[in-house]
């Protein structure tokens, strides 16, 4: 399959939406991040979690973060936006917990454009990104805004 | 896991605005860059230190 061409910032339009695949959720991988990035009792041990405010085993917000960022890389990939980076989020809230054995997917939407001070080469693109799990309830949304190259500055 | 390192001794009343912590240090690796990127930002400058150098960074750079 040929790749579509790439999309510079010039090309990606205010109400463009990407929609994401689905990711499960395990205990695994729950534990795995964990360990390395959140040690709280909650997203460790499955005892600890239910007798926790939680009441099951969940992802660390931090994780589920790192797997909205997947979801979304995957289709940046496909769609082949020059992406550069992130350059901010100027705000995150996490709704509910991810539980082991749910499934998520994300939307993002484009909701603005701006320069990237000090940078001439690439723009800024600020996504609304909310996630969403299997009984479509937002358990994530947060704004990002991603660096994206500029056409001009590609071919210099 | 310990019974001792779930226990919680200060809660939300006793944690005053304005204090502070200063925390320890953590050193990134390539490996764990690597293992970062290829499991939740498969973008080639954190996974590949190769491919990476032809990139805007000139290396590896982990995912933010």
């Amino acid at each position: 399959m040929k790749a579509p061409a790439t999309l510079y910032w010039e090309d990606i339009d205010t109400g463009r939406v990407l929609k994401t695949g689905l990711l499960d959720i395990d205990a695994p991988g729950i534990r795995g991040f964990a360990e390395k990035f959140d040690p709280q009792p909650y997203h460790l041990d499955r005892d600890a979690a239910e007798a926790s405010l939680f009441g099951g085993l969940c992802a660390s917000g931090w994780h589920v973060s790192a797997m909205m960022m997947k979801l979304i890389s995957e289709e940046l990939i496909k769609e082949n936006i020059a992406l550069v980076g992130s350059r901010k989020v100027p705000w995150l809230e996490w709704y509910r917990p991810v539980f082991e054995g749910d499934t998520i997917s994300a939307t993002a939407t484009v909701a603005d454009k701006t320069e990237a001070d000090g940078d001439a080469d690439c723009g800024l693109i600020g996504f609304d990104i909310e996630v969403h799990n299997q009984n479509d309830k937002k358990v994530m949304a947060l704004s990002a805004y991603l660096m994206v190259e500029k056409r001009d500055a590609a071919h210099v | 896991m310990s019974e001792t390192s779930f226990l919680r001794s200060r809660w939300f009343e006793d944690i005053p605005v304005g204090e502070f912590h200063v925390f320890g240090s953590y050193t990134s690796s390539e490996q764990e860059i690597i293992e970062f990127g290829a499991l939740y930002t498969p973008q080639i400058y954190h996974t590949d230190p190769e491919a990476a150098l032809d990139t805007r960074y000139r290396g590896l750079v982990a995912s933010k």
